[in-house]
Order: structure tokens, then C-alpha cells, then sequence
């Protein structure tokens, strides 16, 4: 065997799941093979929402389960995850035991604003049997029916990605028939990437870097990272017990390996290879390892930004090499919630922080993938009541330096017509710090103007009702400088 | 009797047919500068004498927008929107990076002003063009040598009277005009997505000018041999005066050897067009689709439903995680060339294939026999073997050996994609390199592409 055909079943898996947009195939001995994530959850969830589903429901092939827990491998509610199995050992009748898992989540419209419990943020449905000997399980889909949070689209969508499902099932069956990927194939293709990556950390110093971010006032995260003997150790010790933001110990492993692959700058294979040269500590009960029934949505999504920060900080404090300064953190959700028709949620690219050899990219998503700003203007004047009066750049909002930090973003409209509004962003007190002498990025803020010209900025959380009249302004943070600026 | 002529005109490589009582094809590779210096000396050769007709198919605004922003345009935008379609651009990688990217806008940042006009939802407009706002612009322009303006205002698609003055009081200035409510023809059904509508209007705003100048030289060029003649050339179908006026948009025209092609050769399947410049998969039987991929998002314009796969002609080999060698998403430009023609310096999958390929199955690109160099070759294969070394840890792979295999993977990656497609049943492949990957593609049944061009101009 050789790295080339290790480096062909790596292309042989982009292409196979090529058409779906965040998913995972691992063994039903849980190795994972593959995973392609569109956020930083992703990486840490996808594979646990496979596990899960397998260990507790004994996926055959072709059965299909769905979930959305957080708590069991799901990121956010509004993103379900299904899981199929792929078996082509065939048993006298009956269909073949799963050796293959493959995950694919989809994104709905997120339930946005004040919630106390992972209940308040929507229908969260733990993994349940969906799809089986070709048809959908009628006493899921009668429960899921009747449930006034369900999504509009839900059942249109589930449908069509089961399609996808079950198109990839026919390849992967196909492959593995021919041979063209086989249990000792991807063996050998765990291996090499496993090597390749360990090639790849003898490059970088061994040493120890901490890093401590205030969250709210009340809460903290502290990091301590480590490379030492081809491994990268992250320990979460020290950090305290959500107050306000909580995220599960999944959601934290995948934001801890995606950060650290994004600064090895390649197109790196994450795979149980690759995972095994991670080891991550967080403490059960500390706000990167919360339990149920914690809401998760702002520590999935802002918080995870927040997350990749820390880490990046800890490791640039071993390897000056790997510096990149902090992007901006919060992505100012949120959501207007009109008395007809769906809602709209507003998710704002932010600064990325600078590095060492260049300039922050200007409003963009360090961490997620998802065709968030695929939105038209004149489509969402059409639909809302609603008119935008800028969208752009947030200027003179990144962080000076040698290199400058990247724009935040900068989004106004006015409201037309009385909406129900709710929001949930994170201010923490520090903005997205320089490195080596780069200033700070800019806050974010959400502010409305009224009619009469007041300005409120609002507050991290909160739902109220807006005139017509009012301004809505949403302004995302900048990135870090890096380097003192020599002028 | 007069001459038929046929081109079709890449960026480097050409295609011309020549129709009289005899039929002539050739392919010839041209410096970027300097095509009508080779298509002279082809057409002395072929001792064309008379031409009655010329046909051209030039896909350059594609490729131009990709190649340098433009100084000699700039874009009105709706005041406050200036940098959104900046914002909207996709990534260049879709791995996380602390090295994100987006690719550069085909015009500069500075050069998108923004224009306090306001057309609403409804089409009522809120707040009209000022002529004194305008005259300000107007002399921004001109100290900055404009010469093509893009006018993008939000809703023109719905009443497009902003957009209409607009044009109307630049025009007079002296400035070319080019309006988001006007691309594709008045197909306002394609015009719900103001970004791609933008996009267009951009794009074209960008590369009217080289278009127009390139299509120029070669036009002087038949002029000598059809004088008197007035609607001598073509694009595609369109005449180049109906371009240059405006009245075709731009795009739709470049779009015209990708709609021959589909409409005349993929009636009843799918094709593959494996070019020395690109690789096209056309759906065929008729689908067609709303927009047509850039790396900036997609353009508002209507053509064959069509998609460019992940390995192109150019794509580097570049250093990998898993292997020493990999492919990468970054494409070579021609300027350098492949190794195989002795200046490139990185191996590209052109290299690859032209390996595979017998040396006289290049021998009808004219001068492409006097620039595949055994040099280039012998570099190739020599940093191959280099990397070799690291592929096994068995025995060390020889450079021709990890050629050979790299083909392959080259071949299976492009597979997989037409499989995801759903395009891999009845496909055909047509180009000049179709001799060459039809086997490895699986098998293909190969169609000549000049039997259709002769078609067309005939």
C-alpha cells in the first residue's frame, strides 16, 4: 500500500459526499473515516450523533435515524442529524448489519432569543428510528407531525436528503463491491494520515501555552495546550460552570481540533488518524462540558467562535509561527418573527483576526461554511416588511497592525411595518485582542433607533416587539491586528 | 468562391474552420497578444483568398474577470451598498483556514461609488438619481480614466427608471454603459437574485473593453480579404455591431460556442468538452440552467445546464498532506504553460495526459510541436521521481510510474464528479484531448466537435 492510494480514498470520500453538505462515514466499530463539517460542532458532533444512534437503536442496513439533541451529537435543534447504515453482508432473511455509518445533518431556521432550558430553543427529538425496509417509520412521523415547532419545510427536506441518503448508499455499496475501498484500504488510509499528520506536529516546537478569556464577568475559560511526544493536549482545568453560555463536550473537541488544523494552513483529512494525536480534558460540569437541559445555541454558535480564540491564543503562546490574532466573536443573531410566514434569522460574518504573514479577512466566517449570506436583499425586502439601508463592511473596525485585522460586518434596515423581534449574541468584555503588538478588533452591537431618534443598544438576549420607523442596526466585531504598526 | 470561416478562441489555443469547396480544421496555440499573427500565416497557407462570413465564439469575459481587475471600470452601486456583493463572494477553500480568502472582485473596491438612488420593494421609486450627484461621479470617473460603468441599483429589475437616467446622463459623458436591469436581454424571470444580476453587470463592465479590442484585431485581419463587406463577423449568431451597441449582452454572446455545442452534439445525452483550456460536463437533451458559476457566485445568465469539474486542464500538482504529490484546486495559467512545453515550472494535469499521449497526437496544434519540448518533458518527469521516493514505503515508485498512477487518480476524480452528477450514463467526449481520456473516462464513445462547427458556419 502507499499514500497515493490513501491520498485516492481521501479524494474517492470528498467526492462520494460531495453532494451532501455536513456529514460524517465512520465503521460500525465507530472508526471515523471522514468527516465534513460546515461548522466547528461538526467535527466533535457528527461522529457522536453516528455512535449514539448505533449504539442504542443497532442500525441494519438502510435503516435511517434521526435526532437533533444536542446532548446526544446533535449541535443546535434546529440542525437534525440522520444516520444510515451501509451493510452489504447479507443474512438470511434479513438486511445486512450496518458496517458503515453515515451521518448528514441539515439546517433549519434557529429559534433565536431568551431560553432557559434546551426545551426553550425548540422540538428536540433524541434518536429515534426514522426510515426502514424503505419507508418512513409512521409512528415518528405522526409525533413529529403534531408538534407546533416543527419546521414548515421539515418533512419536504428530510425526504429529499434521505434521497441523497440513500443514492450514497447504492456508491458505497457499489465501491466496496469493487473493491475500491475496502476495510484494509482504509486502514492503510487512516495510518497515512495518522503518519502525515505526526510529520506535520514534529514541525512545530514542543512547549506549553494557557490562555484565560472572561466570558461574561462571571464565568470564565481557561486553556491550557501542550505538544509534546507528536500529540496536542488541550485542558479545559479551571474553567468555571456556565452561567450563560453552555456547550456540550463535543461541540468543545470539535471546535479544539478544527482550530487547530485551520492553522496548519492544508486541506488535512479528519479522521480517527488525525484524532488520535488529540488529546482534549474538559471538565464535566465546567461550560465547555454542560449537561442537559442547558440551552446550547449561543455557545454552538458565538461561543465556539469564542472557543477557537482561546485556542488559538494558547498555541500562538507555543509557536509564535502559528499566530493568528482573534476574529470577531459574535455573529449578532437575530430574528424577526412576523405574524405570517417564517422567520428570518440575520447571522453576520465577522473580522477574521490577522496572522503573522497577512491581513484579516474583511466579514467573513472563520467557522462555518453554510451559505448563510446567500440571501438577496431585494428577495428579503419582498418577503418582511423591511427595508435595507446599508449592508456592508463595518469600517475601521478591525484591529491595526503590521497586518490588519479583518472588517466586521454592518447591517442596517428599517422596519415597516410592526415585528416580533429576538436576539442572543455574546458581548464579552474583551473584543477580539491583537497579537504581538496588533490592536483589538471592535465590539459587536445590536442597536435599534427609534423613530424619534433614541438609540438602544440591546442587550445580550432579549425579544420585543419594533415600530415602524425604527432602525435596526447590526454591527459584527473585528478581527485582531498583528504586529505593531511601524507608522 | 468566397471562404466560411469558423473560430473559436481561447485564451491560448484556437479552433478554425474553414469552408469553401474544401473543409479545413485546425487547432494552433497562440501567444496571449497575438493571434492575428498566426491566424494570417494559417490563412495564407490555406490561400484564402475571399471571405464571406466569420463566425467567432471567444469565451474571454470568463476568463478575463478571473485575470486582474480592471482600471478602466468601475461600478454605481445603490449608496450603502457598496461592498455587499464583496461580502457574498464564496471562499477560495472550503477547509478551515486561518488563511480564508475570496477571490478578487474583477474591479477594484475603490471603484465601487455608491449613488444615493432608492427604488423600493414595490418598484415605487423612493428616492430618484441627482444630476448634480451625478455630474460629481461623472468627474471621479474621468480623472480615474473610466471608460465602462456598471450600474447596479437595487430593484432595477422591477421599474429600472433609476438605472435608465442613469445610463442616459453617462452616455452623454461619454462613458459606456452597461445596466443590471438589461443583462440577459430583458429576461427579468432570471432577475430575483440581485448578486447575480450585479455580478453580471460587473463582469461585463470589466472585460468590454479587452473583449471589443481583441475581437477588433481579428476582425482587421478578414477585413483585408472581404472588403466592402459590413456585417462581416459574428459572435456566435449575433453581429458584432449589435455587441458593441449593446443591444446582445456581452455574456450571452460568450456563451455562444457553449450553446452551439450543447444544442447540436448533447440533443440526446450528456457530453464531456476535455479542451486544452477547460474541461466542460454539458447535461445535454435540452437542460438548461439560471446562472452560470464563477468563482465570484453565480452570473445571472441563461445557458445549457453545464458545470466545470474540480480537475481542470491546468490544475496543479502541488505538495499534499497524505501524498507528496496532490491536486490542488489552484489552475495554472497558460502564460507559463504546461512542463510539457518547456517553461512551466509546476506539473499540471495537462502534463499528465500529454504524457498518455503519442508524440504526433499533438502535431496538428501548430506551433505546439515547436514548443513541447523533450526539455519540459524530461523536467516533469524528473520531479516526479523526486517525489517519488516518499509515496511507499515499500520501493520507490519511477517518475513515469507516478505519472501513470497520478493519470489515473486524474481520470478517477473526474469520474466520480460526472457520476455525482448523474451524467455518466450515454456520455460522449468530444475536444482535443478527447483521444486521450476517452478510454480512461470509462470508455467513451468520442465525437468530432468540427463536424458540428462546420455545421454552424456553413
Amino acid at each position: 500500500m502507499d499514500r497515493l492510494n490513501s491520498y485516492r480514498i481521501y479524494e474517492k470520500l470528498k467526492s462520494l459526499f460531495g453532494p451532501l453538505h455536513r456529514a460524517c462515514l465512520m465503521t460500525s466499530e465507530f472508526e471515523l473515516l471522514y468527516v465534513k463539517p460546515e461548522s466547528l460542532a461538526d467535527i466533535g458532533t457528527l461522529p457522536l450523533a453516528s455512535e449514539v444512534s448505533h449504539k442504542y437503536l443497532h442500525l441494519r442496513d438502510g435503516d435511517i435515524t434521526i435526532t437533533n439533541d444536542p446532548y446526544s451529537g446533535g449541535t443546535v435543534v434546529c440542525s437534525p442529524t440522520l444516520v444510515m447504515g451501509v451493510g452489504t453482508r447479507t443474512t438470511k432473511n434479513k438486511s445486512a448489519p450496518a458496517e458503515l455509518l453515515v451521518a448528514s445533518r441539515l439546517t433549519f431556521v434557529a429559534k433565536v432569543g431568551p431560553a432557559n432550558t434546551i426545551d426553550d430553543e425548540g422540538l428536540r427529538i433524541p434518536p429515534s428510528p426514522y426510515f426502514s425496509n424503505g419507508m418512513p417509520n409512521p409512528t415518528i412521523v405522526d409525533a413529529l407531525k403534531s408538534h407546533p415547532l416543527l419546521p414548515a419545510d421539515f418533512f419536504p427536506r428530510i425526504e429529499a436528503e434521505i434521497a441523497q441518503l440513500l443514492k450514497l448508499r447504492a456508491r458505497l455499496k457499489d465501491e466496496l463491491r469493487k473493491e475500491n475501498f475496502s476495510r484494509t484500504q482504509w486502514r492503510h488510509y487512516l495510518r497515512d494520515s495518522e503518519q502525515a499528520f505526526h510529520s506535520r506536529l514534529d514541525e512545530l516546537p514542543e512547549g506549553v501555552g494557557t490562555s484565560e478569556i472572561d466570558v461574561s464577568g462571571k464565568e470564565s475559560i481557561r486553556l491550557k495546550a501542550e505538544i509534546r511526544d507528536g500529540h496536542i493536549f488541550l485542558d479545559f482545568t479551571g474553567t468555571t460552570a456556565g452561567q450563560t453560555l453552555f456547550m456540550t463536550d463535543s461541540a468543545t473537541i470539535g471546535a479544539a481540533v478544527g482550530t487547530f488544523l485551520s492553522l496548519l494552513k492544508s486541506d488535512i483529512p479528519i479522521n480517527m488518524g488525525v484524532l488520535s494525536r488529540f488529546e482534549i480534558k474538559a471538565p464535566k460540569g465546567s461550560l465547555v462540558n454542560s449537561s442537559f437541559p442547558r440551552p446550547l445555541y449561543l455557545g454552538h454558535t458565538d461561543g465556539l467562535n469564542l472557543l477557537a480564540n482561546i485556542i488559538s491564543l494558547a498555541l500562538y503562546r507555543i509557536d509564535r509561527k502559528l499566530g493568528w490574532a482573534m476574529s470577531g466573536v459574535s455573529h449578532c443573531s437575530l430574528q424577526l418573527i412576523p405574524n405570517d410566514g417564517p422567520p428570518w434569522l440575520f447571522s453576520l460574518p465577522t473580522g477574521l483576526g490577522a496572522t503573522s504573514s497577512a491581513p484579516g479577512l474583511d466579514s467573513g466566517f472563520a467557522w462555518r461554511r453554510f451559505s448563510l449570506l446567500a440571501y438577496s436583499i431585494e428577495d428579503l425586502e419582498r418577503r418582511y416588511q423591511i427595508e435595507f439601508v446599508h449592508c456592508g463592511i463595518r469600517a475601521h473596525s478591525g484591529g491595526g497592525g503590521r497586518f490588519a485585522g479583518g472588517q466586521g460586518a454592518a447591517e442596517s434596515f428599517k422596519i415597516l411595518q410592526p415585528v416580533k423581534m429576538s436576539w442572543n449574541y455574546l458581548r464579552p468584555p474583551n473584543r477580539a485582542e491583537g497579537l504581538d503588538g496588533g490592536k483589538s478588533g471592535q465590539d459587536a452591537e445590536i442597536v435599534v433607533q427609534s423613530a424619534n431618534g433614541q438609540k438602544t443598544i440591546l442587550p445580550s438576549v432579549g425579544e420585543q416587539t419594533v415600530q415602524k420607523g425604527d432602525i435596526i442596526t447590526l454591527l459584527s466585531g473585528g478581527g485582531g491586528g498583528f504586529g505593531a504598526n511601524s507608522e | 468562391m468566397p471562404w466560411s470561416i469558423g473560430l473559436r478562441v481561447g485564451e491560448h489555443f484556437a479552433d478554425l474552420v474553414a469552408l469553401n469547396k474544401e473543409f479545413y480544421k485546425r487547432r494552433f496555440y497562440y501567444p496571449q497578444s497575438n493571434v492575428e499573427a498566426t491566424l494570417s500565416a494559417l490563412l495564407q497557407e490555406l490561400q484564402v483568398s475571399t471571405v464571406a462570413k466569420v463566425r467567432l465564439y471567444p469565451n474571454w469575459p470568463f476568463e478575463q474577470s478571473q485575470s486582474g481587475q480592471s482600471d478602466s471600470a468601475a461600478v454605481l452601486i445603490t449608496a450603502g451598498f457598496e461592498n455587499w456583493l464583496e461580502m457574498t463572494m464564496p471562499l477560495k477553500t472550503w477547509h478551515f483556514t486561518s488563511e480564508a480568502r475570496r477571490p478578487a472582485m474583477p474591479i477594484d473596491r475603490d471603484l465601487f461609488l455608491g449613488v444615493s438612488e432608492r427604488t423600493n420593494a414595490q418598484g415605487q421609486i423612493e428616492k430618484p438619481v441627482d444630476h448634480t450627484e451625478l455630474e460629481f461621479l461623472a468627474s471621479k470617473l474621468q480623472l480615474h480614466q473610466i471608460k465602462d460603468i456598471a450600474v447596479c441599483f437595487l430593484h432595477s429589475a422591477r421599474n429600472n427608471e433609476n438605472e435608465m437616467r442613469a445610463k442616459e446622463f453617462f452616455e452623454t459623458k461619454g462613458f459606456r454603459v452597461h445596466l443590471s436591469c438589461l443583462q440577459n436581454g430583458h429576461d427579468f424571470h432570471l432577475m430575483t437574485d440581485e448578486k447575480s444580476r450585479f455580478l453580471s453587470t460587473i463582469v461585463t463592465a470589466r472585460s468590454f473593453e479587452p473583449f471589443l479590442s481583441r475581437i477588433k484585431k481579428i476582425q482587421s485581419v478578414f477585413e483585408t480579404l472581404a472588403p466592402g463587406e459590413t456585417n462581416l463577423v459574428f459572435v456566435g449568431d449575433h453581429p458584432l455591431q449589435e455587441i458593441a451597441d449593446g443591444r446582445v449582452p456581452l455574456l450571452k454572446a460568450a456563451t455562444s460556442y457553449y450553446e452551439k455545442l450543447s444544442s447540436s452534439m448533447a440533443q440526446d445525452g450528456p457530453i464531456f468538452y476535455a479542451g486544452y483550456e477547460n474541461f466542460i460536463l454539458f447535461a445535454g437533451r435540452g437542460e438548461r440552467q439560471k446562472s452560470w458559476p464563477s468563482p465570484f457566485g453565480p452570473l445571472a445568465l441563461a445557458t445549457p445546464s453545464l458545470f466545470f469539474p474540480r480537475i481542470q486542464p491546468l490544475s496543479l500538482l502541488t505538495k499534499g498532506f497524505i501524498s507528496p504529490v496532490e491536486f490542488s484546486n489552484d489552475i495554472a495559467s497558460h502564460d507559463l504553460g504546461p512542463m510539457v512545453f518547456g517553461r512551466g515550472l509546476v506539473p499540471t494535469f495537462f502534463d499528465l495526459v500529454a504524457l498518455q499521449m503519442k508524440p504526433d497526437d499533438l502535431q496538428d496544434v501548430i506551433p505546439i510541436t515547436d514548443r513541447r519540448n523533450e526539455r519540459g518533458r524530461h523536467h516533469l518527469v524528473e520531479q516526479l521521481a523526486a517525489h517519488a521516493r516518499n509515496f511507499t514505503d515499500d520501493e520507490r515508485l519511477a517518475g513515469e510510474t507516478l505519472a501513470d498512477r497520478l493519470f489515473v487518480l486524474g481520470c478517477e476524480i473526474l469520474q466520480d464528479e460526472i457520476r455525482n452528477h448523474g451524467l455518466n450514463k450515454n456520455l460522449k467526449i468530444c475536444g482535443p484531448l478527447a483521444t486521450a481520456l476517452a478510454q480512461p473516462l470509462g470508455g467513451l464513445s468520442i465525437i468530432d466537435e468540427f463536424e458540428a462547427f462546420r455545421e454552424w458556419i456553413g
